[in-house]
């Protein structure tokens, strides 16, 4: 916030030219509180950018957010908060602050925004109550992260020496790879978290052709890009699997063909315009085509396209996501840590940091985490293309280092009583997705 | 990989193997034991597709309820682990402790078929038998027809047509292939699970082949046999004289719908409708099955006001016991009613009409049916045996028509461009889809 900044700058010296925002006193506060989040289930990044009207690319910054995080709930519906950071010390500002932020979550269509600062006035604490914002405070923040002391200090997003290292010199090396645009890949590394899940797709598909065009992508780029994609696409799944409480499978499908046909999941008028744009087309060909034979010229048959079918063909994509999309919805319990999990793998043991390994993230490096993320891989390939996710093939190699360790298995009864009337353990898998696709197939026993 | 919607590899495989499983290990079943492999490779897939994770004691439980043996188990799990499609983790014992599959959504699964066929080297004596297979349940075929095409599919050589040779008799020994010598001496070859009439379908291939027309009738017949319930106005892999031939030779079954408003439509089915080549039968026999479809299809595509989702209102139909509400519904279905199948009982006003369900295993059997190739399930291309026909735009063909015969050029136009408008304003204002 510039002005903010500004205000700061008069009670206290600016940090030195050059000093990184991670090493000033706000960014250290910034961290604890990244830090604190992450620790209690959220995905939290600090310092993401905020675009304005999008008009100019990279350049065209609104602001930043002190910390975005995203929490996912067992339902899989995702809630998404801005932390607003002020290290200074005077109270002047507040009231300004705390109005900003009303405003900001309404702007970014945040469900919570918090204010932290070392101490908060009671006359601060009457108006974010009003105005339904969160406070944090020093003395909250130190005693919270007493409790969490067992996680490290940076890693990842927060402030990970690795991985900061790694985007840095992914903003030199896109520099250099024109295909690449800047709004593409400022998507994908800033928007994407609080973007519907059909633009992460339309950005996914346009990240696996720009990628394509471009070539072999350098590494970290390569890595970091893949990695965002990963989120990316784990963040729309979610939001997906998330709806499936609300409409089914095939309403979903049918929303995600118009998003991705028409760029508007609620609007199908556009296909019936086309179609009759069609009706005209070939009507005026027709008609030249008489034209020409009355007037004496031998017929050429020329086959008209019909823009609707160039339009209307629903991405090849569409089947493999929908089916990581269910495959979400059926283990929420697992599913809920996945951005966690995929952060944590891309963004600090793909770029070489050793914070994933704390005993702190075991719970999100079991077995079953590894098998959705396995298949959100799968799902990134077959929209991305090969180049975006082949940068991401070490990940489950990842899991091994981690102690293996027996799985649950969720989907058997725990009564064994009644197994006679029941088809044994694996032909009860009419309550997996999918089961009921199989093809009609029979026992061949008349033929003994 | 001809025609890879209907009979796949996969369904050919997996249905092989479970036929087979019926017969003591013996020559033909050895000879065959790759595709059988394959066969087994699917069934684990399709059973473990969307557990995502499990404990390795459970994956055995599913492999033995499969009846494959642990040491099958083991090859196919490895041979799912090279495509890719699972991951076992292990101790360090190298005992399994869980595994992770991500095997890919059913459409994909299924056009997987030739790569596992590859990856399990399939010899050519199997892939001939494929072919043959694949053919005699598609058609009755004369015996050299359908071994020029086994021969094909094996390479091509000397070999490979004795490969195709083998194939059959293999393939004749498990009775998935029954062979004919007619009157005059040529030799017909065809499934007798999928062709139930007996050996007379046999005079049938001869005709065909004396037609020089065995090409067009299996083209037809994949065609339909995809799109089951096909209106006969749009066949598009061969020409209506065929069509023609085909229903009075018993290939093709034609329900016709006629409302009272005297329009008639010709609706195609095949016996592939509710068949597989492995001998499940629940065959239609009285054809009531294929009216409702037809009539469901009929109200999609060609009816004054379009049904938008013949599954849906059929649902209700069958949920609610009426459906509908609309005058079309007054003049469409007389067919159905006087088979029996549905009543048709007054709307909410004079002019409009419901359909009162009579026979609710028929329109569940529809409704299977019309679900089966379902765009929630089904590959994009599959999926779209519903969607396209109803998307698609009759009337232009009739404008076309008439552009062509009468001089209403500007007028038509004027009427075109108007619809066109129409679709826009109606956005404007708001309004939804229909």
């Amino acid at each position: 916030m510039s002005e903010q900044s500004a205000r700061n700058r008069k009670r206290r010296p600016a940090p030195a030219r050059g000093t990184a925002p991670e090493d000033t006193i706000g960014g250290e506060l910034e961290r604890r509180v990244a830090r604190l989040e992450f620790a209690e289930g959220a995905l939290a990044r600090v310092r993401v950018p905020v675009a304005g009207d999008g008009s100019d690319g990279a350049r065209n910054v609104l602001t930043d957010m002190d910390i975005l995080s995203i929490e996912v709930d067992a339902r899989l519906r995702l809630s998404r908060s801005s932390l607003e950071c002020k290290s200074g010390k005077g109270q002047s500002g507040e009231p300004m602050t705390l109005i900003w932020l009303a405003g900001f979550r309404q702007l970014m269509g945040l469900e919570r925004v918090v204010y932290v600062r070392p101490s908060v006035s009671t006359r601060a604490r009457a108006l974010a109550r009003r105005l339904d914002i969160g406070v944090l405070d020093e003395a909250t923040l130190a005693s919270r992260e007493s409790a969490i002391a067992w996680l490290p200090e940076r890693f990842a997003h927060v402030d990970g020496v690795e991985c900061t290292a790694a985007e840095r010199r992914t903003d030199t090396q896109l520099k250099g790879l024109p295909f690449l645009r800047p709004e593409l890949t400022a998507f994908l590394r800033y928007e994407a978290l609080l973007a519907d899940s059909h633009e992460i797709l339309g950005g996914l598909v346009g990240l696996g052709e720009a990628a394509d065009r471009q070539g072999s992508l350098p590494s970290p780029a390569s890595h970091i890009l893949g990695g965002h994609a990963l989120v990316a696409l784990l963040a729309a799944g979610l939001t997906d699997a998330g709806r499936l409480d609300h409409v089914s499978s095939s309403g979903l499908r049918q929303r995600l063909h118009r998003a991705l046909t028409t760029g508007d999941p609620d609007d199908s008028s556009l296909l019936e315009v086309l179609e009759r744009a069609d009706a005209v087309l070939r009507h005026v060909t027709d008609r030249t085509h008489r034209a020409y034979v009355d007037a004496g010229a031998d017929p050429i048959q020329i086959g008209v396209p019909s823009l609707r079918d160039a339009i209307a063909a629903a991405p090849e994509y569409l089947d493999d996501y929908l089916d990581f999309v269910q495959r979400l919805r059926v283990n929420p319990l697992v599913a809920r840590d996945l951005l966690q999990t995929a952060e944590l793998l891309c963004f600090d043991a793909l770029v070489g940091g050793s914070g994933w390994r704390a005993p702190a993230f075991a719970r999100l490096l079991t077995a079953e985490h590894q098998g959705l993320l396995l298949v959100a891989i799968r799902c990134l390939r077959s929209i991305a293309g090969e180049q975006i996710a082949s940068a991401l093939d070490p990940i489950a190699s990842f899991f091994a280092i981690v102690a293996p360790t027996t799985v649950p298995d969720r989907r058997s009864s725990p009564h064994p009583a009644d197994t006679r009337d029941r088809p044994a353990p694996g032909a009860r898998n009419d309550a997996q997705p999918g089961a009921a696709e199989q093809p009609t197939l029979i026992q061949a026993s008349e033929d003994r | 990989m001809e025609n890879m919607n209907v009979l796949s590899d996969a369904e050919l495989t997996l249905g092989l193997s479970r036929h087979l499983s019926a017969y003591a290990m013996a020559p033909e079943r050895a000879a065959l034991g790759n595709l059988e492999f394959a066969g087994q490779f699917f069934e684990m897939a399709f059973r473990l597709r969307g557990s995502t994770t499990s404990p390795a004691s459970r994956v055995s439980a599913i492999g033995l309820d499969a009846s494959l043996t642990p040491r099958t188990l083991k090859d196919v799990l490895a041979t799912m682990e090279t495509l890719g499609w699972v991951k076992v983790n292990r101790d360090p014992n190298g005992v399994p402790l869980s595994v992770n599959e991500s095997i890919p959504a059913i459409p994909a699964l299924i056009s997987a078929g030739p790569r596992v066929l590859d990856m399990v080297a399939a010899e050519p004596v199997e892939r001939a038998g494929l072919h043959l297979l694949r053919a005699t349940t598609m058609q009755p075929l004369l015996t050299d027809e359908a071994l020029e095409g086994g021969t094909a599919a094996a390479g091509g050589d000397q070999q490979a047509a004795e490969a195709a040779e083998a194939a059959l008799r293999h393939l004749t020994g498990v009775r998935l292939i029954r062979r004919v010598t007619a009157a005059d001496g040529r030799e017909v070859l065809y499934n007798p699970n999928v062709w139930t009439q007996g050996d007379q379908i046999a005079d049938t291939a001869l005709r065909a082949a004396d037609a020089k027309a065995t090409g067009e009738v299996g083209a037809l017949l994949e065609e339909i046999a995809a799109n089951p319930g096909m209106p006969e106005a749009h066949v598009t892999s061969t020409s209506a004289q065929w069509v023609a031939f085909a229903v009075t030779q018993g290939l093709v079954q034609r329900s016709v719908i006629q409302t009272s408003e005297g329009r008639e439509q010709g609706f195609l089915f095949t016996p592939h409708l509710a068949r597989d080549p492995f001998g499940t039968t629940s065959g239609d026999a009285s054809g009531q099955v294929r009216q409702l479809v037809g009539s469901m299809v009929y109200a999609a595509t060609f009816a004054q006001f379009r049904l938008h989702s013949p599954d849906v209102f059929l649902r209700r139909l069958i949920d609610r016991g009426v459906a509908g509400d609309v005058s079309s519904i007054g003049t469409d279905y007389p067919m159905l009613e006087r088979a029996g199948i549905v009543r048709v009982v007054p709307g909410s006003t004079t002019n409009k009409f419901r359909l009162e369900l009579l026979q609710a295993e028929v329109a569940e059997e529809a409704l299977t049916l019309l679900t089966a190739r379902d765009p929630q399930t089904g590959a994009p291309a599959e999926a779209s045996v519903l969607s396209g026909q109803r998307g698609y735009v009759h009337v232009e063909r009739e404008r076309a028509r008439l552009a062509l015969t009468a001089d209403t050029d500007e007028i038509e136009q004027a009427r075109l461009l108007a619809a066109l408008r129409d679709v826009s304003t109606r956005r404007a204002m708001g309004g939804g889809s229909r």
